[in-house]
């Protein structure tokens, strides 16, 4: 069993195609690394401590460690929810709104619901959240069904329309008259997390890691293990042909968007709750096009998506310290993943060496082929 | 010129790894047409893509009289003086035939394009090679016989030397084709070279000086056709001998399964396409229908598996009327649907093999728990399906579209084959695949049939439905025309005038086609 496992995972006996999509991750990858390096040498002062902090520093001790857990948590939860919804080619990019609503009802939640109640609080946030998540990828869903508008354009449009309707709420109901836009705080600390330790050393156990890790191997088994999710990807693959075996493919559309929603909004819920004491969003995360990125490197597979999620938060905690550590800016990082990502979208790169590859299986193939004839 | 044209070592590999190219060899002289043979798949198509500059070769050189080209894109090829004429037109619908002829040539004074001059230009091809088209027609409104030809004078307008005609009768009537073969042959007279590809091997026995075949990407040989006969070229083609006709015992048809009454059909157009369709389909019958492409038959068959509405009369499926039913349910009662265009409909391409084969089943509880499916239960009977209907894949997990076009009918077939199936709707199962997987496709209608299910067959090659059908519909212009019984006396001429709407029966006659 092991045996055919390793025998799976050997370079050698892949085909072309896996191989040259490895290799073209690879490249992607080295090219927007060797180019950070580049950009690191010629505008640090001090370029090998930079490097040391972009390269390292989320292994150098356990607090930059758990900085590097917390930022790949919640763009695990977009990652997943954008697979599911692409898989079934639905381009609705309403998690923002999922996401900051997620964390708007589990703060609300844990202020007036259940207060200094985490053992209700927690659990009962996630449901809400998950709620009002689904709500808000369903509307853009339920419009295209009715009046066949852009699931795209609504659900960017939702996004702003979230935004501004908590900072309503927020301003008008909910804000402490003494801040300027925080809510009353609902704990003394934060209520997801079990912290060890002091200083450098202090090292956070998020229990949301936990429960995305759930949701990953829940997605995965949706959509490769159950008929609901066996429906929606071939909607997403053939919608003419979906049709004609019989699947209806509007409630399966909407079932993706309604599940991406629900994702979205537990992510939010687990966000609020692992890293603030009160609520003070005033603008949109951002997770929910991180979850974008996610989804392309993990060619729409939760399985790849903590492997995805974990590499862009590396980057992205190696770039924060070192830019408080030395003179880069932080804002290196999105270079880097804007480059990455163009190079593993840009279908015709690397194409010659594909065409060699497939041209030597061929040949492979045949001279084998004549082997055993003879 | 012996070597007008020599295609030397070509290799083409394809990106899923097919090598659909492998060394071949091909020439042919100034003035002659020359077929090309072989199964579908075996790599005539890659070949002529390669001629014309739609693909490039991965190895070996083109040669044209004697000087070595590099055809980098259709463009290119135009230019050395090759013309293609594609299975499907490349032609505008809604422009004239002149301004089609003259595209990418268009003529102008001053700024504008100037019309006359294209008509002049037209005219003056046709006159030269005889070819009796109004250049002031907007292809929209005329038959596929003239299209082609207008296609064969865009070719000629641009000087081409060398014609590659694809499959050219495939969609043509009998009489249709003997005018194509005539004007073929003047062309020869005046010096063109013409690359004939077909699988009819009458027509290359007919038509055709010499025949180069090719299977499984190698050349095999290239002979002259006075010196072969047909069951000569097609051993060439397949290696083996092979039985060109299905045998079958006559039908002993039984109740009805598939009524349609009174049918109208109108297009997205708004316009009527189809007009007062009768006939009825009974268990234990395949019934064909044929007519040239674009007369009903398309929406006749949307309409009857749920995929277009209809508005007048009504289709019943086992007494159930169709447009009450969604396509889940038409599957409930037994209609399944090999569907004419395999790859937009027929398969999910980037899936399996495995899931492509049950993706209609995936309701069934032999195949899904309360939550989580069976993978078991699905893998052993895909692998029994693939090997019952002799897919030729490594395994199950393979993508689909790395298979052969033949092989993807073959999983398209036993998806629905395997399906709970009271009535077979079958269009144009065997377009455009190799002889040994059309063989197979024909035997297991006909198997379905005997096993007392209805058929109902719609298929543009004429050998094939009046092979197998036990009872004949020709469609013209929407309507039936005809329905033919006597199977063993209708000859491909008859047939020929019912399609072309020459001729037709009387109401009564037609009306036989709906039985109590």
């Amino acid at each position: 069993m092991l045996k055919d496992k390793l025998a799976a995972l050997n370079i050698a006996n892949m085909k072309a195609a896996q191989k040259h999509s490895i290799l073209r991750m690879a490249v992607s990858i080295a090219i927007g690394l060797g180019l950070a390096t580049v950009l690191i040498l010629f505008t640090s002062n001090k370029p090998s401590e930079s490097l040391k902090y972009y390269f390292t520093a989320p292994l150098m001790n356990a607090s930059y460690f758990s900085f590097w857990i917390q930022k790949a948590i919640p763009i695990m939860f977009t990652g997943t929810a954008v697979c599911i919804m692409f898989s079934a080619n639905q381009f609705n990019l309403g998690l923002e709104g999922s996401f900051l609503f997620g964390g708007l009802t589990a703060a609300l939640t844990n202020l007036y619901i259940a207060p200094n109640n985490p053992a209700l609080g927690i659990p009962l946030s996630m449901i809400l959240g998950i709620l009002v998540g689904a709500l808000i990828t369903f509307i853009p869903a339920l419009l295209n069904r009715l009046f066949n508008a852009s699931i795209m354009v609504v659900s960017l449009m939702m996004n702003y329309v979230c935004l501004n309707f908590s900072m309503y709420l927020l301003f008008t109901y909910f804000k402490n008259p003494a801040s300027s836009k925080n809510t009353y705080p609902w704990a003394k600390d934060t209520i997801m997390t079990l912290k060890f330790g002091r200083g450098n050393n202090q090292f956070t156990l998020f229990l949301s890691f936990f429960v995305v890790l759930a949701v990953v191997i829940l997605a995965w088994y949706f959509l490769f293990r159950t008929k609901t999710g066996y429906k929606l990807r071939t909607v997403g693959v053939n919608a003419n042909f979906a049709k004609y075996v019989g699947i209806n493919i509007v409630n399966v559309a909407i079932i993706a968007q309604i599940i991406g929603g629900m994702i979205g909004g537990l992510g939010g819920a687990c966000e609020i709750m692992s890293n603030y004491t009160n609520y003070s969003w005033v603008e949109l995360t951002g997770f929910g096009w991180d979850g974008v990125t996610i989804a392309i490197f993990a060619k729409n597979n939760p399985k790849y998506v903590p492997l995805a999620a974990l590499f862009l938060a590396y980057l992205r905690t190696g770039a924060m310290v070192m830019s408080f550590k030395t003179n880069v800016q932080n804002e290196l990082t999105l270079v880097i993943e804007g480059v990455v990502i163009l190079f593993l979208l840009a279908e015709k790169f690397l194409s010659g060496t594909y065409r060699k590859m497939i041209v030597a299986e061929a040949e492979a193939k045949k001279a084998k082929a004549a082997k055993e004839a003879k | 010129m012996d070597n007008f044209l020599v295609m030397k070592d070509i290799t083409k590999v394809y990106d899923n790894g097919c090598m659909a190219n492998d060394h071949v060899n091909f020439s042919a002289r100034q003035g002659e047409i020359h077929a090309i043979c072989g199964e579908n798949g075996a790599g005539k198509s890659t070949l002529m893509k390669m001629l014309f500059g739609i693909e490039q070769p991965d190895e070996g050189t083109i040669t044209i009289k004697g000087k070595t080209v590099n055809l980098s894109s259709p463009t290119r090829a135009i230019e050395e003086g090759i013309g293609m004429v594609h299975q499907h037109f490349m032609l505008v619908p809604s422009l004239t035939v002149a301004e089609n002829v003259v595209l990418g040539i268009e003529p102008t004074s001053g700024l504008h394009f100037d019309m006359n001059k294209a008509i002049e230009m037209t005219e003056e091809v046709c006159k030269k090679y005889n070819f009796n088209i109004n250049p002031r027609a907007r292809v929209m409104d005329i038959s596929v016989g003239m299209k082609q030809k207008v296609e064969i004078v865009k070719a000629l307008v641009k000087g081409c030397e060398i014609l590659i005609l694809d499959e050219p009768t495939a969609v043509l009537t009998p009489q249709e084709t003997a005018e194509l073969f005539q004007q073929l042959r003047a062309l020869r007279e005046s010096g063109k070279t013409i690359i004939f590809i077909s699988h009819k091997l009458n027509e290359v026995k007919e038509l055709c000086d010499r025949v180069t075949v090719i299977r499984k990407g190698k050349t095999i040989d290239t002979f002259d056709t006075a010196g072969v006969t047909e069951a000569d070229i097609s051993r060439a083609m397949v290696g083996v001998d092979i039985l060109l006709e299905v045998e079958k015992e006559p039908a002993q048809p039984k109740e009805n399964v598939l009524v349609v009454k009174d049918l109208g059909v109108y297009n997205e157009a708004g316009k009527k396409v189809v007009k007062g369709v009768s006939f009825s389909v009974r268990s234990g019958e395949i019934v064909g229908i044929a007519g040239v492409e674009g007369n009903g038959q398309r929406e006749l068959i949307d309409a009857i598996t749920g995929l277009h509405v209809y508005s007048e009369g009504s289709i019943k499926m086992l007494d159930k009327e169709v447009s009450s039913e969604n396509i889940k349910g038409l599957r409930k009662l037994g209609m399944v649907h090999v569907p004419e265009d395999r790859m937009t409909m027929g398969i999910a391409p980037k899936m399996s093999i495995k899931e492509n084969m049950i993706a209609d089943k995936i309701d069934d509880p032999r195949y899904v728990g309360r939550i989580l499916n069976k993978p078991k239960e699905i893998k052993e009977d895909t692998d029994r399906w693939i090997e019952e209907f002799k897919v030729l894949c490594e395994n199950g997990e393979e993508q689909i579209n790395s298979l052969s076009g033949g092989n993807i009918q073959k999983v398209v077939v036993a998806r629905e084959f395997t399906s709970y199936n009271r009535l077979l709707v079958c269009d144009q199962p065997t377009r455009g695949i190799d002889i040994g997987a059309s063989e197979f496709i024909r035997q297991k209608l006909v198997e379905m049939r005997d096993e007392g299910k209805a058929v109902l067959l719609i298929s543009a090659d004429l050998g094939e439905i009046m092979n197998l059908s036990d009872s004949l519909l020709v469609m013209h212009g929407g309507e039936i025309v005809a329905y033919i019984t006597d199977m063993e006396h209708l000859t491909e001429d008859e047939l020929g005038y019912y399609m072309l709407g020459v001729k037709r029966m009387t109401p009564e006659e037609i009306g036989g086609a709906l039985h109590a």
